[in-house]
Order: C-alpha cells, then sequence, then structure tokens
C-alpha cells in the first residue's frame, strides 16, 4: 500500500505493517497494512476505539508485541533504520492440524532485544496507560529515573563529574554574581561557563535559577557548593576509561563482588540522582526532592504518571510514544497532564506519537490524526482538517459519539454494532458491517484515497467512479 | 457475563435448589481437561491404582494375592531377606514377610490413615478459616492467633511430641498429623473466604437479605471448597511420606508385623546393604503414590481454574 | 517507615510468639499430669530422690493453680533448669543434651538450607528465562521427583549405594553414619565426650586446632545427610521460584523496564528477580520447617548425633525430659529463623514496612 503521507523528513515511517495475534480459538488480524509517518518535531495521533490495534501498533514500534504476537510483514523504519527486520525468524507459526502453534526463537528473541536496546529509551521512549502499575514496586522513583540516564546518558553524567572535579569555588561565585544580577542573559551565562570550562554543569545551574522556592542568596550559596563533592582521582580515573577498564580481568572479577560496581560507579549514580531531580521538577512534581527517595506506592496515580513521563524524557529520546497517559486519571489531573506534555514537547523538540480513544484529547495535542477502526487506519488528516471535514463514515460516528454539552436536548449519538471479529474480519472494508453507506462494492478491498493534500481516507465512497 | 453470575446468586438466595445437572455438567468438564492432559491423567491413572488395591484389600484381598491384609505373616523358620525370585516377586524382608503381599496390604493401611489426616485437618481448618475471614473483628484475631501458635513449631517434632504425650500407637499418629496439619487449612481457607466475601454476588445476597447461614451454604462454603479441594490433593502425597516416615523412625516399633510401608522400611533397615530391595519397593510404593497425587494436584488446579475453563 | 522500625516491630512481635510456644508444650505436658514432669527433673545418679522430687515441686510451684505453675515452668526454662534426659545416647541435664546435640544439627541445617536457597532460586529463575527448553523440562522432572520422594528414603538409598562393604570399592568415597571418626578424635584433648571446644562447632574448632584431618573427615559424614535434605527440601522452593518469576516477567513494570532500553541481563536479574523473590521468601520460612523435620528423619537415617537424632531416642525411651526440651528448642530455632526471613522481606519489599 502507498505511503499515506510525503512528509519532508520523516521521523518515523512505518510502511504496510501486519500483525497477528496466535491464540486458542484461532488466529486474530490485529494490525493489517497500517501506514503511517512521523515527522521531525510532529505530534500524530492514533485514535480510535478499544482493540482497533492502536496500542499493538505503538508497541510493535518499540518491539515489545506480547508473547503471541507475531509480525507478519511491513517495515518501521526510525531515521532509515528498520526495527522490525528479521521478525520474521523470532516467532513464526507452525500449523499442527487443526490447531495453529507458536514457535518462538528465544534466542533470536534475546538478540533483539539487546539490539533495541539501543533504540528504547534513547531514541525512542513510551509512556504507559497504567500508571499504577508500569513502576516497578520495590525500587525507588530516583533509581528508577537514574537506570535510564545511566544506560543512556553516560557521556553526559560523567561530563557533570568531571566540570565538578574541576570546577573552583571562586569560580562558582564569579557564576553566582552573575545570575543574581538582574537581567542577565542565558548567552551570557554560557559564555562564562565556556570560558571556564564548566559546560556541563550550565544545565544544573539553569536549574537552581529557575527554581522559585528560595531566595537568590540560597540559589547563589547553593552554586556555589556545586564544587563541594569532589571525586576521588582513582574512581575518576576509572569512570572516564570505563571501557579499557572493564575489558580488564581484574575489574571484571572484582565487578562479581557484590556492591563493588555500585561503589565504583557512586559518583555517577549521584549525578544520575541530581538530574532525576532536576527533571521531577520539570514534570511539576510537588515535593521533587522526597518523591526521589520514595517508592511507587506511596505515590498517587497523577503523581506516578509523572514520573513515567520524566522517564520517558530523560533519555532525551528523538519520539515519546505515549500510550493513553491520561486515561487512568481525573479529569483534573488529565488536564495537568496534558499541559505538561505539550510544554515539554515545545521544550525539547520531540516528536510524538500520540494514542487515545479520546478525541477531545487528540484535538488538544495533536498536529496529524490516524483514526484506526479494526487493525486498519481509516482516514489521516490534519488535526483540524479532520474535524471540520471528516470523511469515513467511523471517523463521522465518533465525531457525532462526542457528548456536546451546548445542545444537550439531542440525544447523544452512537455507532451500531461491536468492532468485528478479527479471527474472521469481513472481507473488503472492515467497517462496512456497521456503516450505513455500505453498497456492493465495500465487499472488496478498499482504496486510500487522497482528498486533499493533507487529507486521506480509506473508503470506496470517495473513490473515482464509485459514488453512489 | 457479570450479570449472569448475580442472576444466580439470587436463584440460589431465594432458596432455589442447587442444579444438580450443572454440577454434574462441571465435574465432566473438569474430568475432561484433567484426561486432555497427559500428565495429569497418568496421575490419575496412578490414583485410582492405588485406590483400588485399598478397596480390594478391603473387600476381598485374594484377588490380588494377599493372604491377610491386616497383618503380615512372618516366616520365623527363615527370617533373613530373599532376593526376588518367582515365589516371592519382590523377594522377602525381615522376618521372612513376602514384601510383594506386605506391600499391598500396606497401601490400605497408609491411604486410610492419610485420608484421615488430610480430610480430617481440612475439616478443622476450613472450619476455623471461614468463621475467622467471615465474622472477622476480634473473633478473627483470636483464632488466627490460635492458628499462629500452632504454626511455631515445625510440624514433625511437634507431631513427635504431640504423638509422644498420646501414647505410642498408629491412631494417636494420625490424630498428632491432623494437629499439626489443620493451621495451614485454616489459613489458607481464611485467605479464600476474605477474597470471596469482597465480591459483587454476596454482597448481593446480603443486600437482598439473605441470612447467614445462607449465604456460608450458598456462596462462601462452595467457593472455598473448591480450592481446599485442590490443596487436599496435592498434600496427600506429602502426608503419605510425612506418616509412613513417623512410622519408620519408631512410632510403631511394638508391632512388627504391621502392613504399613514405614514399617516395611524400617523392617528392612538392618539388611539395606545386604538387601536392598527391602528398602527400595515399599519406598518406591510411597514415591509412586506421591507422584501420581502431585500430577493429579497440579491437573486439578489446572482443571479448577476458571481462566483455564473458558 | 524506615526498615529499622519495621524490624523492631517484627522482634516486639517475637515475644508472643515464644509465649504461645512455651504455652503450648505446657498444655502437652499437663494432659498427662505432672508425675511424668516431676521425674525429668530427677537426677537419678544423684541419689536421694525424694528430696529432689520435693526441689522439683517447690521449684515448680506444683501445688498451686495451673497458670502460676506455667509462670514458674517458663522462669527454670529461662534460667537453664530444663531438667534431665535418660536416653541411650546421653544421659544428664537437658541443656548439656542440646549443648552436645545442637551445634551438630545447626551445621547440618544450614548447610543444606544456604546449598538449598543457592541452588534453588538461581534454577527457578533460569528455568522460567529459558522456558520450554530442554534445561528447564529436565530441571522440573528432577524437583518434581524430588519433591514427591521420601527425604529418609532417599538418605537410604544413598546408603545403599556409598556403603563400603558394597561391591563398588570405587563408591566407597563418604562414611554412612555418624558425624566423625572416633579414632581420629580420640587422641584430640579438645574433643571431650561428643563436644568440641572452645566453639562446640566441630568443623570450626578443627580449623582453630590445626587438624586438617578431622576437618576432612567431618566434612565427609556431612556430604550425604546434607545432600539428602537439600534434595529433599529443594523442589518446593524450585517450583514457586520459578512459576513466581514466570509471572513478574510477564508484569508491567517489566515492559517498562525494557522500554527503557536495559538489557536483558538487568531486566531480568534487577527488574523482575527482585519482585520475584518477594513470594519466595515466604516459602522459605515454611521450608525451614520442612527442613527441621527433615533433620530428624535424617538424622535418624544417618546417625548423626543432632538433636533430631536425640528426639528420636527420647521418644522411644520415653523420656519426657528430652522430647520437652527438643520440641522447645525446635521451636526456638524456627521462631528465630522466621525472623531472619522476615527482616529479609521487609529489606525485599518496601511495600511491607508500612
Amino acid at each position: 500500500m502507498a505511503q499515506l503521507e510525503k512528509t519532508a523528513d520523516p521521523l518515523l515511517e512505518v510502511k504496510d505493517l501486519r500483525l497477528s495475534f496466535v491464540t486458542r480459538s484461532g488466529v486474530v488480524q490485529a494490525i493489517d497494512s497500517v501506514s503511517f509517518t512521523i515527522g521531525q518535531g510532529e505530534t500524530f495521533g492514533l485514535v480510535g476505539e478499544t482493540g482497533c490495534g492502536k496500542s499493538q501498533t505503538a508497541m510493535a514500534v518499540m518491539r515489545l508485541t506480547p508473547e503471541a504476537g507475531i509480525i507478519q510483514r511491513g517495515q518501521i523504519l526510525f531515521e532509515g533504520m528498520d526495527l522490525v527486520e528479521g521478525a520474521e525468524k523470532e516467532v513464526h507459526t507452525e500449523t499442527k492440524g487443526k490447531t495453529v502453534q507458536l514457535r518462538r526463537d528465544e534466542k533470536a528473541i534475546k538478540k533483539m532485544n539487546n539490539r533495541m536496546s539501543n533504540v528504547r529509551g534513547r531514541l525512542i521512549s513510551m509512556i504507559f496507560q497504567e500508571p499504577m502499575t508500569s513502576l516497578n514496586p520495590v525500587y525507588s522513583i530516583g533509581f528508577q529515573i537514574s537506570e535510564v540516564l545511566k544506560t543512556h546518558r553516560r557521556h553526559y553524567l560523567l561530563a557533570r563529574v568531571e566540570a565538578r572535579n574541576l570546577a573552583k569555588k571562586e569560580d562558582l561565585k564569579s557564576v553566582a554574581v552573575l545570575v543574581s544580577r538582574p537581567g542577565y542573559s542565558d548567552a551570557q551565562l554560557s559564555a562564562m561557563l565556556q570560558q571556564l570550562g564548566l559546560q556541563a554543569l550550565q544545565d544544573e545551574i539553569r536549574f537552581i535559577v529557575s527554581r522559585t522556592d528560595i531566595g537568590l542568596t540560597q540559589k547563589s550559596r547553593l552554586i556555589s557548593q556545586l564544587a563541594d563533592t569532589k571525586t576521588s582521582p582513582i574512581r575518576l580515573r576509572y569512570l572516564m576509561n570505563e571501557d579499557k577498564a572493564s575489558s580488564s580481568f581484574v575489574y571484571r572479577l572484582l565487578f562479581r563482588v557484590p556492591g563493588f560496581r555500585s561503589w565504583v560507579e557512586k559518583p555517577m549514580s549521584d549525578e544520575a540522582k541530581a538530574i532525576s531531580l532536576e527533571l521531577l521538577t520539570q514534570v511539576r512534581m510537588p515535593n521533587a526532592s522526597t518523591v526521589l527517595n520514595q517508592h511507587p506506592h506511596e505515590l498517587s496515580g497523577g503523581m506516578r504518571q509523572r514520573v513515567m513521563i520524566a522517564m520517558g524524557v530523560a533519555g532525551k529520546p528523538k519520539l515519546v510514544i505515549a500510550d493513553e497517559p491520561t486515561s487512568a486519571l481525573d479529569v483534573t489531573i488529565q488536564a495537568q497532564i496534558l499541559q505538561l506534555f505539550r510544554e515539554l514537547r515545545d521544550e525539547m523538540g520531540m516528536s510524538v506519537l500520540f494514542i487515545s480513544h479520546d478525541m477531545g484529547v487528540i484535538a488538544e495535542i495533536c498536529d496529524r490524526v490516524g483514526v484506526m477502526y479494526a487493525g486498519n487506519i481509516v482516514e489521516v488528516a490534519t488535526v483540524e482538517e479532520l474535524f471540520a471535514n471528516p470523511k469515513h463514515p467511523y471517523t463521522q460516528g465518533l465525531l457525532a459519539a462526542i457528548p456536546q454539552y451546548d445542545d444537550s436536548k439531542k440525544p447523544l449519538q452512537s455507532i451500531p454494532g461491536t468492532v468485528p471479529n478479527l479471527i474472521n474480519p469481513p472481507s473488503g472494508c472492515r467497517f462496512r458491517t456497521r456503516c450505513k453507506y455500505a453498497f456492493a462494492k465495500c465487499s472488496e478491498t478498499p482504496p486510500l484515497v487522497t482528498i486533499s493534500d493533507n487529507h486521506q481516507a480509506l473508503c470506496w465512497l470517495y473513490a473515482e467512479g464509485e459514488k453512489k | 457475563m457479570e450479570a449472569d453470575t448475580i442472576n444466580l446468586a439470587h436463584d440460589e438466595a431465594a432458596g432455589a435448589p442447587p442444579r444438580t445437572g450443572s454440577r454434574w455438567k462441571e465435574w465432566r468438564l473438569t474430568l475432561k481437561i484433567i484426561l486432555e492432559n497427559k500428565s495429569s491423567a497418568a496421575g490419575l491413572a496412578i490414583v485410582c491404582a492405588y485406590l483400588l488395591i485399598a478397596v480390594i484389600d478391603w473387600v476381598y484381598p485374594a484377588l490380588i494375592g494377599v493372604h491377610d491384609a491386616d497383618a503380615l505373616i512372618p516366616n520365623f523358620s527363615n527370617t533373613v531377606p530373599q532376593a526376588p525370585s518367582f515365589a516371592h516377586i519382590f523377594g522377602t524382608t525381615y522376618p521372612g514377610v513376602d514384601l510383594y503381599q506386605a506391600i499391598m496390604a500396606a497401601i490400605r493401611i497408609d491411604l486410610y490413615y492419610s485420608f484421615q489426616v488430610v480430610l480430617g485437618g481440612a475439616i478443622i481448618g476450613t472450619v476455623v478459616g471461614v468463621c475467622a475471614a467471615y465474622y472477622g473483628g476480634y473473633i478473627d484475631e483470636a483464632l488466627m492467633r490460635f492458628t499462629d501458635i500452632f504454626l511455631s513449631i515445625p510440624y514433625l517434632p511437634f507431631a513427635i511430641a504431640i504423638a509422644f504425650f498420646l501414647g505410642r500407637e498408629i491412631s494417636n499418629i494420625s490424630v498428632a498429623l491432623t494437629l499439626v496439619w489443620w493451621p495451614l487449612y485454616a489459613r489458607y481457607a481464611r485467605g479464600q473466604t476474605l477474597s470471596v466475601k469482597e465480591n459483587a454476588y454476596v454482597e448481593g445476597a446480603k443486600a437482598s437479605g439473605v441470612g447467614t447461614p445462607g449465604i456460608l451454604r450458598y456462596h462462601i462454603i462452595p467457593n472455598v471448597l473448591t480450592p481446599i479441594f485442590v490443596q487436599i490433593s496435592l498434600d496427600l502425597g506429602t502426608v503419605v511420606q510425612v506418616f509412613a516416615g513417623l512410622v519408620f523412625i519408631g512410632f510403631a516399633t511394638g508391632n512388627l508385623l504391621l502392613p504399613e510401608l514405614g514399617t516395611l522400611i524400617s523392617n528392612g533397615f538392618g539388611f539395606a546393604v545386604t538387601a536392598p530391595w527391602t528398602i527400595l519397593f515399599p519406598g518406591l510404593a510411597i514415591l509412586i503414590f506421591a507422584i501420581g497425587m502431585n500430577l493429579l494436584g497440579d491437573g486439578l488446579r489446572d482443571a479448577l481454574d476458571p481462566k483455564r475453563r473458558t | 517507615m524506615k526498615l529499622r522500625y519495621y524490624i523492631l516491630r517484627r522482634l516486639l512481635f517475637v515475644i508472643p510468639t515464644l509465649v504461645g510456644l512455651t504455652l503450648i508444650v505446657f498444655i502437652l505436658i499437663h494432659v498427662e499430669g505432672t508425675d511424668n514432669l516431676i521425674g525429668s527433673y530427677i537426677n537419678p545418679r544423684a541419689g536421694n530422690i525424694a528430696g529432689q522430687e520435693a526441689s522439683a515441686i517447690q521449684l515448680l510451684h506444683l501445688n498451686e493453680p495451673l497458670p502460676y505453675q506455667y509462670f514458674y515452668w517458663v522462669n527454670a526454662l529461662i534460667h537453664g533448669n530444663w531438667g534431665y534426659t535418660h536416653t541411650g545416647i546421653f544421659n544428664g541435664p537437658v541443656t548439656t543434651a542440646i549443648l552436645l546435640f545442637y551445634p551438630n544439627s545447626l551445621v547440618l541445617a544450614i548447610l543444606s538450607f544456604v546449598l538449598l536457597t543457592a541452588i534453588s532460586i538461581p534454577l527457578g529463575v533460569w528455568s522460567a528465562v529459558r522456558r520450554n527448553s530442554l534445561g528447564d523440562h529436565l530441571t522440573r522432572v528432577a524437583s518434581f521427583i524430588g519433591y514427591s520422594m521420601p527425604i529418609y528414603w532417599l538418605g537410604l538409598i544413598l546408603i545403599i549405594i556409598f556403603a563400603s562393604n558394597n561391591v563398588n570399592p570405587a563408591l566407597n568415597i563418604f562414611p554412612i553414619s555418624g558425624t566423625v571418626s572416633i579414632e581420629l578424635v580420640s587422641n584430640a584433648s579438645w574433643y571431650v565426650q561428643g563436644v568440641s571446644f572452645p566453639t562446640h562447632l566441630l568443623l570450626l574448632d578443627a580449623l582453630i586446632h590445626g587438624r586438617f584431618d578431622i576437618f576432612e573427615n567431618a566434612a565427609a559424614h556431612l556430604v550425604l545427610p546434607v545432600v539428602t535434605l537439600t534434595y529433599g527440601t529443594l523442589a518446593g522452593v524450585l517450583r514457586v521460584t520459578r512459576s513466581s518469576m514466570q509471572d513478574t516477567l510477564s508484569q508491567d513494570y517489566v515492559r517498562t523496564a525494557r522500554a527503557k532500553g536495559l538489557s536483558e541481563n538487568v531486566v531480568v536479574k534487577v527488574h523482575a528477580r527482585r519482585n520475584a523473590l518477594i513470594p519466595v521468601t515466604t516459602l522459605l520460612g515454611f521450608t525451614v520447617a520442612a527442613l527441621l523435620g527433615g533433620v530428624v528423619l535424617i538424622e535418624t537415617v544417618f546417625d548423626y548425633l543432632g538433636i533430631g537424632y536425640w528426639t528420636t531416642q527420647a521418644f522411644l525411651s520415653n523420656d519426657l525430659g528430652g522430647v520437652m526440651g527438643a520440641t522447645v528448642i525446635f521451636g526456638l530455632t524456627f521462631v528465630f529463623a522466621n525472623l531472619v526471613v522476615d527482616v529479609v522481606y521487609g529489606f525485599l519489599d518496601p511495600r511491607i514496612r508500612y
């Protein structure tokens, strides 16, 4: 199937993705021929009913498809790199008489997971729907965020450790003087730090300056205290030449001793904790420094989701996948989280794949939207276009089903029927069993019709010469 | 689905007799799931074979070649164990007892006492556990502290102590084991009751004015009994081992001719090195029963798991 | 709450447990009447039986109501006055018997416990990660058989295999009975009547006195009992570890850990394993009970001079002092072991500390 839309320089390109699940009752065609692209800095929404395959599309991009799932064909290109290459080797089906069985090649899956560990969290990160169960209950929040930093941003951590070691008290004092002067510019600060060779501390200084809970004197003191934590030269030398050291026999032996590795890496862990605190503040976590040492069960759902978001952006990914991040939250918290999301996105310039069943949320945050139904993307358009001029009957149904405040007299609309059984999906257009415009042609596979430059629909109604 | 359950609850709450037809169907489904799985089917076969032997011992022992199912028949003219031969297919053990007959007769005694222990423990434990969980509050606290006291001594030394004060007799072993086994069931039944109690249909029954006996009879007991039943089947194998073990270390020294697997092992103890079959065969009889029981128990647990039934 | 408060609270909780433990032993004793109890406080070799009887009645306040009697009995226990034991293997005060037998059993139980934990948990984790592989199937079959096998029978089979007059002399590696070869310790001045000095732990004392031959011999005597005890109790822990690990691996937070880009190794060992160990820890508490029960059977099979062997002997020679003392000491060991298990539990699971 042709690409849905050409963006100048797509970050993520999903091409003709097809994914099935093997269950006891048969093979479920969860995703069929899904294609879409996400441009740099763009927010792309996927919307649809429960079970239409939107979450599974996201999981496929992360290569976190549940055990029974098989990626049958297609490509997922991230900056030109195919993430699903070789997926058919990992899991495949075997037909034994009447039953279809799943064969998993555990070695290939392990290899894929290890290959993907350079992508997950670093290039693409994901925020899940269930904040209550998505955090590990036995580790502190600080530990769970630091982990991402220690895995994906080692160089940055090291630079900060080193800069802290180099920093002199007098230098930092002069920096403190600079930032306490009213009307100083960010460029001035950068230039000064550049001159002192302390660029790595810039983020932390900025964070201290931006704090609103403390006064100027306190800020100056905090800045001059940055030089207080020094790392012993031995540890620093190890950390700087880590690759060489970890290949040496002695170190590998020593790493077997419980606690040795964490002792050696303590300066890095401390640095990661400091950054975690900055991140938690950035996601507007109340009492961030307390939360850092708390465990997930001590936090509310909204706070946990903030932690998930902090974790999601910690690795400075280019694409964040948000799988219904607000569905499990109260309405007021939902609005806050959405607001936060928008701010972070603009601040960091990331692309977002936003998944929701809520048209209102989609309208709030997305640039472009893909509407999914029963494993197909049935319509793609910019947000304005989609809401103003929905073409596919399913999209029209979805929009009509949004409760409206103003005309409360009108009865609520709903789409009759339910999502079809995907073990034996209807032939042709999968929506035709519920579509009020369905006609004979609909039992053939529908074409993707371009309505306008940024609007396409998968429907016979708009195909040339097929109009009723 | 949920609406169904609630309707059903109301039917029964209103005093409708339990639908025997559907219960029979449930059992057939369970059996079918067990037979579908090779290992649990093997377990069922083993357990049935042992039960059959026990019944034959009781009704007509000569059918499987056992002359006396209540006592071993010694041969004092030659008490030294003889190797397996055509006359004695498992050989003989001290004092000149045919091992095949001995084991066949012993299966009945071991099974009888083990069932006594497990069923006794399960009944006491379930009553205590269900009461504790259902009434809650002080009753719960008191009953569970009482249970905890019983759990503060490892079961085997505890059983030895109880049997010591009761007197050295084989029936006292089963009393002692029952006394140390019930607290486990009490804890288990309490946990199950607590989770059943939270269910919507119990709330529904309460709201529609069903009294305590009705709720216990129709809602709690049936739902607690299923997991208890699975636990019984998983425990039986262990209890047979422990029971024979207690006899082995000398609980029944007074009676060398009691057909019991532990006695047989203990009788052969002195000849272990020169006549290994005296140890091997009685032990295998326990091992095979325990394997069969555990296989069946695992199968039952899977078969009664609602997730697997659909 | 901090971990130390949790530990403190757990320590306080030991008190009612100990009261319950002593109460139940006390009730058991009094079911039969007090004659036996008086008997167990009499040392027949010291003479003046009537005088001793009178002083025992006075010590335990047997003329007063039962609650007082309980109080004075516990008081006697606390002051180390546990009565006398008369068995084929030891005659004398119960406390001396415990001093003599307890270290041997402790070594046996601790070695088995360490071994069973060190084998079953990694193997269970591995089995869950490599699910349905050949190794997983073999592990499961082996553990299933171990679970179903009577532990004393396994000991006997090992005795048959390793017996020294066996047809196959290549297998005469491990001694099949006792704690140490008598001829080796007969000339050791620090080994008096079955008790080694100064620590009472034979293995340790042999090292202290530089007698490596004794150390080696005592260690060899331990091999078969420890192997039997470990294999017999290992299977349950292995099964639970495997199923718990399998359960954990399908949790949302493991998916999150993968989504963070952690390596599979870290996902399994840091994120899944620690959670999977929480139910395993609870089970380890119960396993201690099975282990101590196994000690009774195994020591009898291998003639290993420990608390379990003494318990059996006391039981068979109708010795109340021995049975009572052994029951209390088994109970104390179990309570203490559960305390340790609970502290580990609190360390593993931050939720429990509340």
